[in-house]
């Protein structure tokens, strides 16, 4: 994971039954930086990742972590 | 249904590096083409269409291309992603182009190399980096 950055995106997207196509249409982004953020390339701004989380109806913090 | 705006920009994003890899390309054969002769570089219509292909270029790498693209697609095309990759690739094109400006000057001390050349070699030196650096970073 980039700058010690952990996120569950894969996690609660499948339990969800969202595609990375769908939630990056439901965020307003293209797929390859869903894609890049779940394999921890990419380290979204504040606001994706509220946004992210507002889609995955859950909390950020539930979202994202520091890693130890 | 929802999904096909998302393809689209996914379609319109690779044809863009693509569309990219091949203007550096085409820009770096120019410069080897036009290296030496004098009527490259002259205050007529060849001399200055250099002037108007990188200042095209450089327009369309400084706002991420698809100028006729509105709303949605233009906002996919351009999200928070790829506005990093955009700024990789100019800080790639800056480097490149002080590495290429340091290589015109060392040369310069064993060859004469007229001023328009060298100006060439160092904004095709830096244009088509960014570009390739750029269409990479979309394409992977």
């Amino acid at each position: 994971m980039a700058e010690g950055l952990a996120n569950r995106l894969r996690e609660l997207r499948s339990e969800r039954d969202l595609t990375q196509a769908a939630l990056a249409e439901l965020v307003g982004v293209s797929r390859k930086t869903v894609n890049t953020v779940e394999n921890g390339v990419f380290v979204p701004s504040v606001a994706l990742a509220l946004k992210l989380a507002r889609a995955l109806g859950c909390p950020v913090e539930s979202l994202f972590s520091l890693e130890d | 249904m929802r999904n096909v705006t998302v393809e689209q920009a996914e379609r319109a994003s690779r044809g863009r590096a693509i569309i990219m890899a091949i203007a550096a390309a085409v820009l770096l054969l120019n410069v080897y083409l036009q290296y030496g002769n004098p009527h490259y570089v002259e205050a007529n219509a060849r001399g200055g269409s250099w002037l108007l292909v990188i200042g095209l270029w450089m327009l369309i790498l400084a706002n991420g291309g698809g100028l006729r693209l509105r709303g949605r697609m233009r906002e996919l095309l351009n999200d928070e992603l790829s506005l990093r990759n955009r700024a990789k690739a100019l800080a790639a094109g800056f480097y490149m182009a002080l590495a290429a400006a340091l290589a015109v000057y060392v040369a310069t001390w064993r060859v004469e190399i007229a001023a328009g050349d060298a100006i060439k070699l160092i904004t095709a030196a830096g244009l088509a980096t960014a570009l390739f650096v750029y269409a990479w970073l979309e394409w992977e």
